[in-house]
């Protein structure tokens, strides 16, 4: 599968003499008389199968599935096929080898692939990498096609995928890369490194890594979402271009930040609520975080109590924006103000409350001076649940945020259904909740 | 606050159309006639006629003041940041996440002839999202349809012959087992 790839996938399009039709189409239809890179991106939405099959609808259509600039294949559209799970694999791949091989040798903007193994009591590792090894070939032509932005899922709860690093590690275009269920074998992030010299944004969901040591020159955006560290060793980041950084991943020991310069947003969560997770990992995880201008932060862990006047909390100097959860709110409101007496040049302070805090008692310690000054805090929102509103707890929040020197005016508070049905009449997938 | 600059915008039927610059310029094509000083007594779009630069507008308008509620939501703190549509940890920009999936979602549902139309505009003014929107608009069209309801959907003649349909169907049996 050569591919003599120029990385603008709109200047094939447009020279592709093929795609000018033999008869001239009807007058009427002004869907074959877009111009054909038009016709091909509007088609390349389509899972591969349907795309094959638009085929037949004329003349003019024939070879268009052939020079899509991006390939969506997704095992789902096998869910009805007759036979097992298994057997449906099998006619996936087989149907995908056959695309690809037919498929003209244009350049991708984008791969997204649906498409696992599943887990089954007799099934060993060897399995799941033999299994994953068309799953290679095709991430490899895609790559080798100039993609740009590559996804692939695992497609269900159990599935996983084992593609090999190696993979990753000839030199592409790559600038986004989006794994779900996939697992990392070691050297994944040394190939990434080797390969993909171009990539900005890495999402990680429910992904198991075998590196420790995770490192990148390039990466802008780095998200890891319950994925899993290799429990034995804490696991070290050091990406000195990163700028946005999710880390949700469940680990009892947080990741050791060792150097995140550029950093500006912070999405994290502390913590898991099985294990303790000592307070010096969570200092040290914070240290790592201190340059950043927002920060949302959760923590998951047991009820926490920290020893008088211990310093966990490094001083948030750039931070303008902060969104912590109820954990923050016991006993007397402890966490949040040692977030707000290290954060002197806050603007906007975002509390989402979603369970009750009295039941949640998380992070708890005892405070000399309860006493902050963020003289440029004008936005408070205290989105909270419904029968919250009347809770005595957030009259003495209030209270004490305006005791504290923040006009009442500049305090918001909003219940969680309201801030919905007001604001949306969406489908209930859009609302991140 | 200075106001924002704004530019004049021809459509190929002479009306003219005052828009933000930020509006204007998530054209690529008309970002590139800015940059090169085209700019005096207006942009000339010979391509685009008054009806669908006027809807093309609307989508810019929306997107390029989302942009910037974005970014003052955030204090301007994250002006630059390439990162904004990522997990903004901000909830003002996930609400305007919200809104604008729904805004695009209302702003697609147009007969097929004002598809094609922002379809050619989208791509001859270069604005890539809104080329995307209406490309995903299209897919949906198609997506779930048998040929001939696809045909029917579009007014795509089946000109091949009998023969060629069997033929063109025998060879890409394999999608259609």
């Amino acid at each position: 599968m050569e591919c003599p790839c120029d990385p603008d996938p709109m200047a094939e399009a447009s020279g592709d003499a093929r795609m000018v039709p033999a008869r001239a189409p009807s007058e009427a239809c002004r869907i074959n008389a877009l111009p054909s890179h038009v016709l091909t991106r509007a088609i390349s939405f389509l899972d591969a199968r349907q795309l094959v099959r638009t085929c037949v609808l004329s003349l003019q259509w024939r070879d268009l599935w052939r020079s899509v600039p991006r390939i969506n294949a997704s095992r789902e559209e096998f869910d009805g096929m007759p036979g097992t799970w298994v057997e449906q694999n099998v006619l996936f791949k087989k149907f995908f080898n056959r695309f690809l091989m037919l498929r003209n040798p244009t350049p991708l903007d984008e791969f997204n692939l649906c498409y696992g193994v599943r887990d089954s009591e007799d099934s060993t590792d060897r399995d799941y990498v033999a299994e994953s090894e068309d799953a290679n070939l095709w991430i490899g032509h895609a790559l080798h096609c100039n993609a740009r932005s590559v996804k692939v899922s695992a497609t269900e709860w159990e599935a996983k995928l084992h593609p090999d690093p190696v993979v990753f590690a000839s030199k592409c275009f790559l600038t986004s890369l989006e794994l779900t269920r996939v697992v990392l074998f070691a050297g994944f992030f040394k190939s990434l490194q080797m390969g993909c010299t171009l990539l900005e944004r890495l999402k990680l969901y429910d992904c198991p890594i075998c590196d420790a040591e995770v490192s990148s020159q390039t990466l802008k955006l780095f998200t890891v979402d319950t994925g899993c560290f290799p429990h034995r060793e804490q696991a070290s980041i050091s990406i000195p271009s990163l700028v946005d950084f999710g880390y949700f991943s469940g680990e009892r020991i947080p990741p050791l930040l060792t150097n995140l310069g550029s950093l500006e947003t912070a999405t994290v969560s502390i913590g898991t609520y099985a294990y303790d997770t000592p307070l010096s990992d969570i200092c040290q995880f914070l240290r790592g975080l201190s340059n950043v201008t927002h920060l949302d932060l959760s923590y998951e862990g047991p009820k926490l109590e920290v020893q008088a006047n211990f310093q966990w909390c490094p001083k948030f100097n750039n931070l303008t924006t902060l969104t912590l959860g109820e954990w923050c709110l016991c006993a007397d409101f402890y966490a949040l103000i040692v977030f707000l007496q290290n954060s002197p040049n806050l603007m906007k302070l975002i509390l989402e409350i979603r369970k009750n805090p009295e039941t949640h008692e998380k992070f708890i310690g005892e405070l000399e001076e309860r006493y902050f000054t963020c003289e440029h805090l004008k936005i408070v929102e205290i989105i909270c649940p419904e029968n919250w509103e009347d809770d005595p707890m957030l009259n003495d929040l209030v209270k004490f945020l305006v005791g504290n020197g923040i006009s009442s005016d500049h305090i918001e508070i909003k219940n969680w259904r309201d801030l919905y049905s007001q604001q949306y009449n969406h489908p209930l997938e859009l609302l991140q909740i | 606050m200075a106001s924002p600059a704004m530019v004049t915008l021809i459509s190929s039927d002479d009306a003219r159309f005052e828009v933000t610059e930020a509006a204007a310029t998530m054209s690529q094509t008309i970002r590139h006639m800015i940059e090169d000083g085209c700019t005096d007594g207006g942009i000339p779009l010979p391509n685009v006629p008054a009806r669908t630069l006027a809807k093309v507008l609307e989508y810019c308008n929306k997107h390029a003041a989302a942009t910037a509620a974005e970014s003052s939501a955030a204090g301007g703190a994250a002006a630059g940041s390439d990162s904004g549509s990522s997990s903004s940890a901000d909830s003002a920009g996930k609400d305007d996440g919200v809104d604008l999936a729904s805004f695009d979602k209302a702003f697609v549902e147009v007969d097929t002839d004002t598809l094609y139309d922002l379809l050619l505009a989208a791509n001859y003014l270069d604005v890539k999202t809104l080329l995307d929107l209406c490309c995903q608009k299209v897919a949906d069209m198609i997506r779930g349809k048998t040929p001939e309801q696809i045909r029917q959907t579009f007014g795509i003649k089946n000109d091949f012959s009998p023969e060629e349909e069997e033929k063109i169907r025998k060879e890409n049996q394999w999608a259609f087992e």
